[in-house]
């Protein structure tokens, strides 16, 4: 954290809505559709190819949602891997922007070869000039090596140019593809007999679309490309979301009515097509699409050869952009050698990553088979979207409310679970395609992994969202013991607090972890976080005293910007059996029931939780503990078991019945169920009684002055912070209105604490 | 095709062209649906999760 050896590191803010939108849609018009339309006619026939399209361009949509989503919540260069960071972690983020780097640039590569295979072919083919005296490889590869440089300088000159530049090539390639989707439509209009080109719709059956979407699916994939650019965006929370759902939406129409043209330029009978137009079209495989085109317009074959050099120049411009800014951002983060982000002081731009960038991009395209590797990266690609999509739930999840959002997706988490599930299929369909690529990619992966063992995981630089240890006093762990924590805010409850947690100690066997989170403010930075500490050690300090003779106690101080994580983060990662934190009576945070650090907290951690309110220093004679069933209420009868007094305390189990239910709950049952957690049986009282209303009758109880209650324990069933807004369980309305003092218990018992402990 | 068999409907091309329009339906509503989401946020300035979930369960949004 010194500030000596911290590199000067920012981008500047200057590619537009336009500007994004454009280079987007520059990595996603490259080969893909060139070579998926004559591949798609072959294997799913006319209607296929449409359907190919169309559907892609939904599975596309779903992933585009994730990114956008967020991008807008973390609009900075690193894309996936920063999503990774937040999401998972060090270790996957490192992962992912390792992956991201050699996908996008083999990528490259292979755009650079396929310009030089079409830029060649235009110079001697269609202008007929001859190259002579040097074989064609040679030339083709020098030409490769050529445009690479010279992208690669165009990205050196900074992100306007850049971005400038690509608009430039990418506007060129999406008029002509427009160009050709109304041509089609012209000669349709001119000619209705060339629709009967589209029968039959699907001649070899429906499962050959999954393979068409496969081959295809890569002209899709230019979202990440306008993630890398969060650094450099104008108005980025607004305009990313916006750049990606334009270019996923543009490409989808594009290529629907260019597929639907490259259909019906061909006529049945006409010219040597003495077969079926799509059988003609799919014979020709990868060049299928240009023989149709060819026959289109006039001059198709130039004008097509142009458009794919337009295309080719595009989708190069944007992977070496989308290479140079993954790399930059592992430098950022010190996963790799700082020097990779360095910043040009002239151009404000990555040079160091850039030349790494082109590096790669020219060894792989002067020496490597791109096929393959190309492949590789595809499944990649695949990969990096998988986590991203895993990532948006996870984020939403654990950091929806203190993240500030610009777009967030409809039908949450319905689009990124069909598009994980959709994305494994292709991932494992490209098996079949290229096996070799199963074997490239695992090898780069394992490298990345080897290069963060011994490399990354020492040196990475924490982010701001990541916790700090500022102080940390351990004591001895038996292995099997309970681990019990306790979060301490204020120093002046805080012996209040343990007090309660004493008996709790003495029941379990337990051992404490005393943890004391100190929140910094976003405008002050983490280094100067030990001032905020002082309040924190006195209160630690204090219940030490108290608890230590005891109990075998440990203390932690943190720092964080969040309170909740950080709480969920340290009972992860001390494997806390259970949770105990104290409330003060009052929700100040509109929108939550326990208030902002409680409510997350309580539906996150993985461990029991129990929650004092105005508990104070006393004795419980008399608890009451509505149950009506559930993990929660049978923690919180074993808690109340726990807290009544040991001579003379005493747990009422009390359940309500609506006037119209027909049964009651089976109390007894329960009690003798699990009499092994709870008091004696001479100790629980059952009490019940009939009601419409049950926070009224639980209310009604707790004020009986005749039946004397000292404390209500409830179970504590928070629903899901981000769906709970405007309701109110019984829970929760019970410990806002109740005066008496109060102990909420969650078990870790249920489904989506298990689910959590796992996720 | 001079069974005219391209100028019957088949199953395939009804069930085809119902699937080609309801995904390019979709996709053009999801974008649709993205840009208002976006315009509302940025207008109202809202930012967390839960703000904005709240903003658009109100209105029917979500």
């Amino acid at each position: 954290m010194s500030g000596k050896t911290e590199l000067s590191s920012e981008l500047s803010r200057d590619l537009s809505l336009f500007h994004i939108t454009m280079m987007g849609l520059g990595m996603m018009i490259g080969a893909g559709v060139f070579i998926g339309i004559g591949n798609g006619v072959a294997h799913a026939g006319p209607g296929g190819v449409l359907l190919t399209f169309a559907l892609n361009g939904v599975l596309a949509m779903f992933t585009a949602m994730s990114y956008a989503e967020l991008s807008s919540a973390i609009p900075r260069a690193g894309g996936a891997y920063n999503f990774a960071r937040l999401g998972f972690g060090r270790g996957t983020s490192f992962v992912a922007g390792w992956m991201e780097w050699f996908a996008s640039s083999v990528a490259g590569s292979l755009y650079a070869v396929t310009f030089a295979i079409y830029l060649v072919r235009f110079v001697s083919i269609i202008l007929g000039l001859k190259l002579t005296g040097t074989p064609l490889l040679v030339t083709e590869k020098t030409v490769a090596l050529v445009v690479a440089a010279f992208f690669i300088y165009i990205n050196y000159r900074g992100a306007s140019e850049t971005g400038r530049v690509g608009a430039f090539f990418t506007l060129g390639q999406t008029l002509f593809l427009v160009l050709i989707g109304a041509v089609g439509l012209i000669v349709v209009a001119r000619d209705p007999s060339r629709l009967q080109n589209f029968s039959p719709f699907m001649p070899n059956g429906w499962g050959k679309l999954l393979c068409t979407m496969g081959i295809t699916y890569v002209a899709f994939e230019g979202y990440e490309v306008i993630a890398q650019a969060g650094d450099e965006a104008v108005d980025a929370r607004r305009n990313l979301p916006k750049a990606m759902i334009y270019s996923v939406v543009i490409v989808t129409f594009t290529y629907v009515a260019v597929a639907f043209a490259s259909l019906v330029a061909v006529k049945t009978g006409v010219a040597g097509v003495n077969i079926p137009a799509w059988e003609w079209i799919g014979q020709f495989g990868a060049r299928g699409f240009g023989e149709a085109v060819s026959r289109l317009m006039p001059a198709g074959n130039f004008w097509l050869t142009l458009a794919v050099i337009f295309a080719s120049t595009s989708a190069l411009n944007a992977t070496i952009y989308s290479a140079t800014r993954a790399s930059y951002a592992l430098g950022r983060d010190h996963m790799l050698p700082p020097v990779f982000a360095t910043i040009s002081g002239k151009t404000q731009t990555p040079w160091v990553a850039l030349v790494a960038t082109g590096v790669i991009v020219s060894v792989v395209a002067t020496l490597l088979p791109t096929k393959d590797v190309a492949s590789s990266a595809s499944i990649m690609f695949l990969f990096l979207f998988f986590l991203v999509n895993i990532c948006v739930i996870k984020i939403r999840r654990n950091m929806g409310d203190e993240l500030t959002y610009g777009f967030l997706m409809p039908l949450f988490p319905l689009l990124p679970v069909l598009a994980i599930v959709c994305q494994a299929v292709l991932a494992v369909w490209l098996v079949h395609m290229s096996p070799i690529a199963w074997i490239v990619a695992p090898v780069w992966i394992l490298s990345g992994l080897l290069v963060y063992r011994f490399y990354s995981r020492s040196r990475v630089k924490a982010t701001e969202h990541e916790i700090f240890v500022l102080e940390e006093e351990e004591a001895p762990v038996r292995g099997d013991e309970y681990r019990i924590m306790v979060a301490l805010a204020n120093p002046d409850t805080a012996l209040s607090l343990v007090r309660n947690t004493y008996a709790i100690c003495a029941a379990k066997n337990a051992g404490v972890e005393l943890l004391h989170m100190v929140p910094v403010p976003d405008q002050v930075p983490l280094a100067d976080a030990e001032r905020y500490m002082v309040a924190g050690k006195e209160a630690i300090g204090e219940t030490m005293l108290y608890l230590a003779p005891q109990f075998p106690s440990s203390s932690t101080i943190r720092y964080c910007r969040n309170v909740a994580r950080g709480i969920v983060s340290a009972v992860r990662e001390k494997g806390t059996d259970l949770l105990i934190m104290g409330w003060q009576g009052r929700t100040v945070s509109r929108g939550f029931t326990l208030g902002s650090t409680l409510d997350p907290v309580v539906e996150r951690v993985p461990c029991n939780v129990v929650i004092f309110k105005d508990c104070g220093d006393k004795k419980f004679r008399r608890v009451l503990v509505p149950v009506a069933g559930g993990p929660n209420a049978v923690f919180a009868l074993e808690m109340a078991g726990v807290l009544a007094d040991k001579n003379e305390g005493k747990v009422v189990a009390f359940t309500i019945k609506h006037p119209k239910a027909a049964e009651w709950f089976d109390v007894e049952g329960l009690v003798k169920s699990h009499a092994e957690r709870l008091l004696p049986r001479d100790r629980i009282e059952i009490k019940s009684i009939v009601h419409d209303d049950v926070v009224t009758a639980i209310l009604q109880e707790a004020e009986n002055e005749d039946a004397g209650y000292d404390m209500v324990a409830m179970g504590c069933s928070l629903e899901p912070f981000i769906r709970q807004v405007g309701r109110d369980s019984i829970p929760q309305a019970v410990a806002r209105l109740c005066t008496k003092p109060m102990v909420m218990a969650k078990s870790s018992a249920g489904i989506r604490s298990w689910i959590s402990k796992w996720i | 095709m001079n069974d005219r068999e391209g100028d019957r409907m088949t199953p395939d091309i009804i069930v085809g062209c119902i699937v080609l329009f309801a995904a390019l339906i979709v996709n053009a509503a999801l974008a649709l649906w993205g840009r208002r989401t976006i315009e509302k946020i940025a207008d109202k300035q809202l930012g967390s999760a839960r703000d904005i979930v709240q903003e658009l369960d109100a209105k029917g949004d979500s």
